[in-house]
């Protein structure tokens, strides 16, 4: 057992006619747990902090036992140290940003008002914030109170890209500069991406698969529910430079075309792909209109219900799905060299 | 006259803050604790809106009066009484508007500070009660006006002495019974009536500030 992420050994939790049977230890680092409306993912985060109380099973942080449904045991949320920040930043109406973020604490309080980006905030009231800034004050609030485990949930809804980026590198600070614990919510499987490969699934209730993303997609049932999250691939790209209507960009020895973005040549960025928008070639195609070729290699064949996800490595993982009569056309196995196209258009930016 | 209005002034004030601690546990527990019987107090609350007051005021006497219960009180027949019969009539007007604003509040408000470490005691200290100041004023103010008006209960319980009990309600109504008195008893009609006046300007000038403060609206 981790010696400080969040543990539900076994836990049966019921709210409105709504139970969530989980069984899993989150450890350290960061988690996604994932899945559509009405999976149990808000209980799960409900149980962690402490608004209800499992029927049965356990729930710990390290090896303290927080909830214990059959010894009875129970620490009330505001004993328990852990953060959580809603989907709606649950400001208080009537406090100043610099007495709402002091509220449960002052822990590294000059550091965490730097990295959360608040420092020109703190005279406000929460109707002067925009969006973004209220989360970041509901972050900064969350982190000064101490806490052993970090709940977000859904912090990526309503952001734009920009947004998302700052919030991506606070949490990767967090990561860095606390190695504080997070387990984020999230029903998009890019956003889950977005912060980490490892990955619950949760469906009806139930932890459907839990790990890797690439060990989750391989349980049966778990690329269906997936797919519907909006399983894309997320590359990492470098702006090369901008031609008419597109912008070219690099991909390790890969040069792409891609739709307009306003980032500057030089800079990083990232593209989604849908796996079913990627066609692929056991030999390099000519006279086609796709203009993005990436050269790769077969690294594992997953037979899902109707089809196969073919894992190829073009300097960076890529999934794409084909049916399985054309995997056995091009006779498709492991280490087998692939050309992947796609069309300008079936890129997105993701940042 | 300027001392009937001071005992008016001194009696409905005493009345609404001997009854608002009571009126916002009351109300707290109406919004947001779920129990058995919580119909019951309800009804109970809202029995002295519904009452004629001179009921009111006899159950009062029945209770504090010389062979009540809680006779060794000493409340009947004085100004502390009278005090006692508003703020039982007036207790409603008092309670509904800080329930409400208790409804209003987001409970999520409450749990984000409980995961910052707040026993639910301080966070009903620093979040609920601050963000209840408009419907509290608004109740409070209520609660003063009916208490200025006040008579049926007040005559009842603790009679009509001069200096003691007689606010302007019962002033008016002593001076209808002096013959030749009509502009002595119009001066205090049109006193009550500038009071209760100034009472509800205020108490809407109030809320109107603290629901920007509180809300941002």
């Amino acid at each position: 057992m981790d010696a400080r992420g969040l543990t539900l050994d076994g836990v049966v939790a019921a709210r409105d006619g709504f139970t969530l049977t989980a069984d899993l230890a989150f450890g350290a680092g960061t988690t996604a747990v994932l899945g559509p409306s009405g999976a149990g993912k808000s209980t799960l985060l409900q149980v962690a902090a402490g608004f209800i109380r499992p029927r049965a099973g356990r729930v710990l942080i390290g090896d303290e036992v927080l909830s214990d449904a059959a010894a009875g045991g129970w620490t009330p949320p505001w004993r328990r140290r852990v953060g959580l920040v809603f989907q709606e930043p649950r400001l208080w109406p009537h406090k100043r940003v610099h007495a709402t973020i002091r509220y449960g604490g002052r822990y590294r309080e000059d550091d965490v008002v730097a990295w959360c980006g608040i420092g020109h905030l703190l005279q406000r009231l929460p109707r002067q914030l925009s969006g973004g800034e209220a989360q970041r004050v509901a972050i900064a609030r969350a982190l000064l109170a101490r806490p052993r485990l970090l709940l977000l949930d859904e912090p990526f809804t309503g952001l734009d890209p920009a947004r998302r980026r700052q919030l991506r590198t606070l949490l990767e600070t967090l990561q860095a500069e606390l190695s504080l614990p997070i387990v984020c919510v999230t029903h998009l499987v890019s956003e889950a991406l977005e912060l980490t490969e490892r990955l619950a699934l949760l469906d009806r209730g139930v932890v459907v698969a839990h790990g890797p993303l690439a060990e989750v997609l391989r349980t049966p049932g778990a690329f269906g529910l997936a797919h519907g999250l909006g399983l894309e691939n997320l590359l990492e790209v470098e702006v090369v430079g901008h031609g008419d209507g597109t912008t070219l960009a690099r991909l390790g020895v890969h040069d792409l075309v891609l739709p307009h973005t306003d980032l500057p040549p030089g800079q990083r960025g990232r593209v989604t792909v849908r796996p079913e928008d990627v066609l692929l070639a056991a030999a390099p195609l000519s006279g086609v209109s796709a203009r993005n070729a990436l050269s790769g290699e077969v690294r594992e064949l997953l037979p899902l219900e109707d089809r196969l996800l073919v894992h190829v490595d073009v300097g960076q993982p890529l999934r794409v799905e084909v049916t399985r009569d054309s995997a056995l056309e091009l006779g498709l196995a492991v280490g087998r060299p692939v050309w992947c196209y796609t069309k300008t258009w079936a890129c997105r930016w993701w940042d | 006259m300027g001392e009937i209005v001071l005992l008016s002034l001194r009696i409905a004030l005493v009345a609404v803050l001997l009854s608002l601690p009571l009126a916002v546990a009351v109300a707290w527990v109406l919004a947001r604790v779920p129990f058995r019987g919580r119909l019951l107090l309800d009804v109970l609350v809202h029995l002295p809106l519904v009452l004629p007051p001179i009921v009111t005021g006899y159950v009062l006497l029945a209770l504090f009066g010389a062979n009540g219960p809680f006779a060794g009180l000493g409340l009947a027949f004085t100004s502390t009484g009278a005090a006692v019969a508003a703020a039982v009539v007036a207790f409603p007007l008092l309670v509904r508007p800080i329930r409400q604003a208790f409804e209003a509040t987001d409970p999520g408000l409450l749990h984000a500070a409980m995961t910052l470490g707040a026993t639910p005691w301080r966070a009903f200290w620093t979040i609920a009660l601050p963000l209840a100041t408009p419907g509290i004023l608004a109740g409070a103010l209520l609660a003063f006006g009916r208490s200025l008006g006040e008579f049926g209960a007040t005559i009842t319980f603790v009679g009509n002495t001069a200096g003691e009990t007689r606010t302007l309600p019962l002033a008016l109504f002593s001076a209808l019974d002096v013959p030749n008195h009509e502009s002595e008893a119009t001066a205090f009609a049109l006193a009550s009536a500038a009071l209760a006046l100034v009472t509800l300007v205020l108490g809407e000038l109030l809320a109107r500030r603290s629901r920007r403060w509180t809300l941002g609206a």
